[in-house]
């Protein structure tokens, strides 16, 4: 007899491997634990921010100020597989004189770990409402592996809500200083 | 001969520096309004609204039906000193805002001739003051 026929298997035992490999499969597949593909890198930040406020006092004149100090605390989320990306929450108050509540939402582009620049929304809530719309750019000096100052001057324009007294929009020219910490 | 370069860092920190003192400066004074102007309903007190850069009082159903006080005006009439005028109700603009209470009673008339009734004097929901009292009886 040849060699050949001596390795031949008899279906019986091919439909035995066959289940075998099967199985295996199936087994990997479920009972795996599913990748992380999608995680978020979360980061905190807290500052303090003031600057100008300019607005229209309803006599048709456009007039500057100081801003109200501006307390800031919030969140950047970023993908950690396109890290350049990310989307930043913020909440703040104004301190001064009848103090406000508002946020922010705004899309974050990083040049660089520690160079960024942003779009977004934002708005104040209470006691009376202002809505608008922010740009800005950060800046962060790192202090170690995970924390940072950051230096954010920012510029909003707010053009609708119940605070402003005329149909002229308030505009924000503010800089902004505070701790980043990698959460 | 070749003149000596300053670093790199020292330039930017210098640069950071003379920022960080403009900004002050701007912040502190340049060109900016004196508080006394508003921009935002929030500059003014609670009641009260920015029109045309200075806080008026809001003229809501809350603060009063009538012409309660944005200008601090009082609204009752003059108290008569007269033997034959009741005394009026007497409110300050503060009064015509605050009280959501009924307005004084109206005085009641003196017991001697020539006395006038005492007034009201709490503010009214409108903003007015107790009505007139009567004149006493002579």
């Amino acid at each position: 007899m040849s060699p050949v026929s001596n390795v031949r298997t008899s279906p019986k035992i091919a439909l035995m491997r066959g289940g075998v490999s099967i199985s295996a499969l199936l087994g990997a597949m479920f009972l795996a634990s599913p990748v992380r593909a999608d995680g978020y890198l979360l980061d905190g930040n807290f500052g303090l921010g003031s600057g100008l406020e300019g607005g229209d006092t309803g006599t048709g004149k456009f007039g500057w100020r100081r801003a109200r100090l501006h307390i800031t605390t919030g969140v950047d989320l970023r993908d950690d597989e396109s890290q350049a990306d990310a989307l930043g929450f913020r909440a703040f108050a104004e301190i001064e004189k009848r103090a406000t509540l508002g946020g922010e939402i705004r899309y974050e582009r990083w040049l660089s770990h520690n160079v960024g620049a942003y779009a977004g929304l934002i708005g104040v809530v209470t006691p009376e409402t202002l809505f608008g719309g922010s740009v800005g750019a950060d800046l962060v000096i790192p202090f170690g592996k995970r924390a940072g100052l950051f230096l954010e001057p920012s510029f909003s324009v707010l053009p609708v809500g119940s605070d402003l007294p005329s149909s002229g929009p308030l505009v924000w020219l503010l800089f902004s200083a505070g701790i980043k910490l990698g959460l | 001969m070749t003149s000596p370069r300053l670093p790199k860092v020292t330039i930017a920190r210098a640069l950071f520096s003379l920022c960080g003192l403009g900004f002050a400066q701007l912040l502190s004074n340049a060109g900016c309004s004196s508080g006394a102007i508003c921009y935002r309903n929030t500059d003014c007190p609670n009641g009260s609204d920015c029109k045309s850069g200075q806080c008026v009082r809001r003229l809501s159903s809350e603060a009063g039906l009538g012409e309660a006080g944005a200008s601090g005006d009082t609204n009752g009439a003059a108290g008569g000193s007269s033997p034959t005028t009741g005394g009026a109700g007497k409110s300050s603009a503060a009064a015509a805002t605050a009280g959501s209470g009924q307005g004084g009673a109206p005085g009641t008339g003196g017991s001697s001739a020539g006395t006038a009734g005492s007034a009201g004097s709490s503010a009214g929901l409108d903003g007015n003051a107790g009505g007139g009292g009567l004149a006493g009886s002579p």
